[in-house]
């Protein structure tokens, strides 16, 4: 008698938890729909975004680790005068790149956006962990899967002083340490390609299709990456671009930017230093007075960066 | 037993010594006073103690060390 | 499979509570031991034979030092001498195991180790020595040593168990309790809140300052440090009340390994409190037996002579203090940085012993009440300091790293820039690893107290006791770190 009543009790216990776990996944779902592999990085990005001022935006960049550390908007702002921000985040999967940039279109107009082109190379439903039971909570129970939206929720409660403080880099991360690449030359060439993914590829679409009904430009670019980059990538996203009549950039080829692998990475080669970063920064300013018309904001008298 | 008393009150001064009974338990000896206690003991009564003997059940109180004391010696 | 996954609370621990209920009470056992096997399989497959080979090393020297004391035909110290010879045997093959999976690295020759073979070994060596010592009797049966070593809650990281403590509630196959049942996953749930809510929540900012840390200000470095502090006491702690919770479902009582220890008040008081199971492990079979070996007191001795008691009260301590501290410090690993580590300790629990009589005598002639708030927050913060420093050089990749850190803390401290450093986390998840943490302090407080948190719950009437077990679950499924963008940490004191 006694343990059917504790098995009862546990049976109600568990009861319970189900129907709140189906309440609360029913406020956790994600209202646009969007399918985002990291939703912490692209709400504290947005959020980011969202703290510039309305419009101010002509250029921004997407990526992984690559993208911050090879673009500086400040530095950019120096030499050219143009307003930039650094949308990539560690990692970067391309879902999230569209969910962000999604939703920089609700704040900016900007006339340029390029896509660090590593991030094409990302596994969209990358597993950190091997744990089955987390795993698929996270894949199939909303609640589970956007749990971290309890900071959009707590956002909107807050005052707006409590948000994000402005980023004087714009997303950018400067770090002058030195750590010499050592290996041989990495762009072998070859007709071999490292294909894009067909997943990877539809989000590419909607990202361009995104930036075609704002009549924004689009190109793609590989900055310098001795550890992560290949020809064999660059026959890949070369392929890829072709086909969709997009412009791609790719900066490892030794033409356009001259790095010098002794001195421009922070790490050996997997990502530059700023001493890196000013030249990628310099070339592609270079790039944007040539291809696009843009505003020297130095000349704007009311502009601050 | 009322030299191993006076052991004890020198080593722990302002404990009830001859009726505590959590002597490790409520940490009055610690491990070094355990062996401070130890070395006293085996001069002042001759013996010798093996690590084996060093537990709590021998050293929580007075009465339990005297009859630890007492074994070795018959042991001797 | 690490302990915090919710594969091992919801899927591989309810298997075997089922199966073990299930099954007839004197198979139960076997059943337990399956569940070893395979929990250790699915970790380190084939080297599972080691962890065999351990076990039956273990067994048959208990069995030898029984069949010596009974039938040889030596007595006195003939007899000790061969049942140390045999002892030494059994030591010798577990020992080894542990010293060519962990120290051949030195040189550069690295071996991928069993699973918690850092932590059976050590239980190995505490049931043979005490069946030599005549503290616990020899096992007769195979099963009941094999359990003992085995126990797959503890088996990954401790705790490290004595055959006296877990042997008999392991092999009886005593039924699962429904108090012990729900009494377990309470304390499971709090394992899961620590690691969940406050070290994996802390983990970037550890990653990104460690791994970077010239890069930044000395503020931001002295952040990462109290924060790796934070982050091993949760994960670590946490560790142990998921494992301490599973032992209790199955009515085993596993040592606690943590007493709250951020509330000690002296280097040697907090070492009674952290990792308890392997201080006292080093105090029982390093400690007392280097002290009272003979040549150690002989020199004592030698001592007293020129320098009088005062001084040679010291020397037997002190010298089984050093090799306590070296066994710390290297059981860490075969690095640098350990060795630092357990040298650290072992300075400052020197100086605090032979300071300790000057130093009740300076409180005393000063008149300082060290029951009031002022003198415990004092040494309260003092330990603290020494603790962080620690664990700094605890966590830094060499010792050269560690002294670097601590120059840019002294050195190049700027409190005003720490606002703009980027430590990896936002102010959404720092406010909730601070309110995380002070739980965590507060739940500590009450336990210094001596209350039971459980027990005051249960008492709760049903519907506010169901409310708030949902709270704390629904607490940790909203704001845990968990999912994309944070990164589960593998277990920390698993990997020593």
């Amino acid at each position: 008698m006694k343990i059917n009543r504790n098995i009862i009790k546990c049976a109600g216990f568990l009861l319970g938890l189900v129907i709140f776990v189906l309440i609360l996944s029913y406020f956790f779902r994600r209202k646009d729909g969007l399918y985002v592999y990291d939703s912490l990085s692209v709400s504290v990005k947005t959020a980011a975004v969202r703290r510039e001022p309305d419009n101010s935006l002509e250029v921004l960049f997407f990526g992984d680790s690559e993208s911050y550390s090879s673009f500086s908007p400040k530095y950019l702002y120096s030499r050219y005068g143009y307003s930039s921000f650094v949308c990539g985040t560690a990692a970067q999967k391309v879902c999230d790149s569209y969910a962000i940039l999604k939703d920089c279109f609700e704040t900016q107009s900007p006339k340029v956006v390029v896509l660090e082109a590593n991030c094409l190379f990302r596994e969209l439903n990358e597993k950190e962990s091997n744990d089955i039971v987390l795993n698929y909570l996270t894949d199939s129970v909303p609640l589970f899967a956007n749990h971290v939206s309890w900071k959009r929720f707590a956002r909107r409660m807050l005052p707006k002083s409590w948000d994000l403080k402005k980023q004087e880099q714009r997303g950018f991360i400067v770090r002058k340490d030195i750590k010499p690449y050592k290996g041989g030359k990495y762009m072998q060439k070859t007709n071999k390609k490292e294909k894009v993914s067909d997943d990877v590829s539809y989000y590419l679409e909607k990202i361009v299709a995104l930036c075609g009904e704002n009549d924004t430009e689009f190109i793609l670019v590989s900055t310098p990456s001795a550890k992560n980059w290949s020809f064999k990538k660059h026959n890949g996203v070369e392929e890829w671009a072709d086909s969709h009549g997009i412009a791609y950039v790719d900066l490892n080829l030794g033409k356009e930017v001259d790095i010098n692998w002794s001195k421009d990475t922070k790490d050996g080669g997997d990502h530059l230093n700023y001493r890196g970063a000013k030249k990628v920064t310099n070339y592609i300013g270079k790039y944007f007075r040539d291809n696009f018309s843009l505003t020297d904001y130095r000349e704007v008298p009311d502009y601050q960066y | 037993m009322e030299e191993l008393i006076e052991i004890l009150e020198e080593l722990v001064p302002g404990e009830d010594v001859e009726n505590c009974t959590t002597l490790i338990d409520d940490h009055i000896l610690d491990s070094f006073g355990i062996l401070s206690l130890v070395s006293e003991i085996e001069e002042a009564f001759d013996i010798e103690v093996s690590p084996a003997e060093l537990t709590p059940g021998n050293f929580n109180s007075a009465a339990a060390l005297w009859e630890m004391i007492c074994r070795l010696k018959e042991e001797n | 499979m690490e302990y915090h996954l919710l594969t091992y609370s919801l899927l591989f621990l309810p298997a075997v509570v089922i199966l073990y209920q299930l099954v007839q009470k004197r198979y139960r056992f076997i059943v337990l031991l399956a569940a070893d096997y395979i929990f250790f399989w699915m970790v380190s497959k084939w080297l599972i034979v080691y962890l065999f080979i351990a076990t039956l090393a273990t067994y048959g020297t208990g069995r030898v030092l029984d069949y010596v004391s009974e039938h040889s035909s030596v007595k006195g110290k003939q007899l000790t001498k061969r049942k140390r010879c045999v002892l030494a045997a059994g030591i010798f093959v577990t020992l080894g195991m542990l010293v060519i999976f962990k120290y051949l690295k030195v040189f550069g020759i690295t071996l991928l180790a069993p699973i918690g073979i850092s932590y059976y070994t050590l239980q190995t060596i505490s049931y043979m020595t005490d069946v030599y010592r005549g503290t616990v009797k020899a096992d007769k049966n195979l099963a009941r040593t094999a359990l003992y070593l085995s126990f797959f809650p503890q088996i990954m990281e401790g705790p490290i168990s004595r055959y006296s403590e877990t042997a008999e509630s392991l092999f009886s196959g005593s039924s699962i309790e429904y108090n012990n049942l729900v009494y377990g996953y309470q304390r499971i749930l709090w394992g899961l809140f620590k690691k969940m809510m406050v070290a994996d929540r802390l983990a970037p900012v550890i990653f990104k300052i460690f791994g970077d840390y010239e890069r930044y200000d000395g503020s931001a470095v002295t952040v990462a440090v109290i924060c790796y502090t934070f982050q091993l006491y949760t994960e670590f702690s946490g560790g142990m009340d998921i494992i301490l919770g599973s032992g209790e479902i199955f009515g085993v009582k596993l040592p606690e390994n943590f007493r709250q220890p951020f509330f000690a008040d002296s280097a040697g008081d907090f070492w009674r409190r952290w990792h308890i199971t392997l201080g006292t492990w080093l105090k029982d079979y390093i400690f007392y037996p280097i002290s009272l070996a003979k040549p150690v007191k002989k020199l004592a001795k030698k001592v007293k002579g020129v320098w009088g008691i005062n001084v040679s009260k010291f020397v037997a301590p002190t010298i089984a203090l050093f090799f306590v501290w070296l066994s710390n410090g290297i059981w860490h690993g075969a690095g640098w940085t350990y060795l630092f580590y357990g040298m650290y300790y072992f300075v400052l629990i020197f100086l605090e012993n032979i300071t300790e009589a000057p130093r009740k005598k300076w409180i005393a002639r000063m008149h300082i009440n060290t029951e009031k708030i002022g003198w415990r927050l004092l040494t309260g913060v003092k330990l603290f300091v020494i603790i962080n420093l620690g664990e700094m050089f605890f966590r830094a990749e060499t010792v050269a790293q560690g002294f670097g850190m601590l120059g840019k803390i002294c050195t190049d401290f700027h409190i005003s820039v720490l606002k703009e450093a980027d430590i990896g986390l936002d102010k959404y998840d720092i406010i909730l690893a601070v309110a995380s943490l002070f739980v965590v302090f507060l739940v500590d407080i009450i336990h210094e107290k001596g209350i039971s948190i459980r027990n005051k719950v249960a008492s709760f009437k049903m519907p506010l006791r169901w409310s708030f077990w949902y709270a704390v679950i629904f607490l940790i499924v909203i704001f845990g770190a968990y999912g994309a963008g944070y990164t589960i940490v593998d277990m920390i004191y698993a990997a020593y």
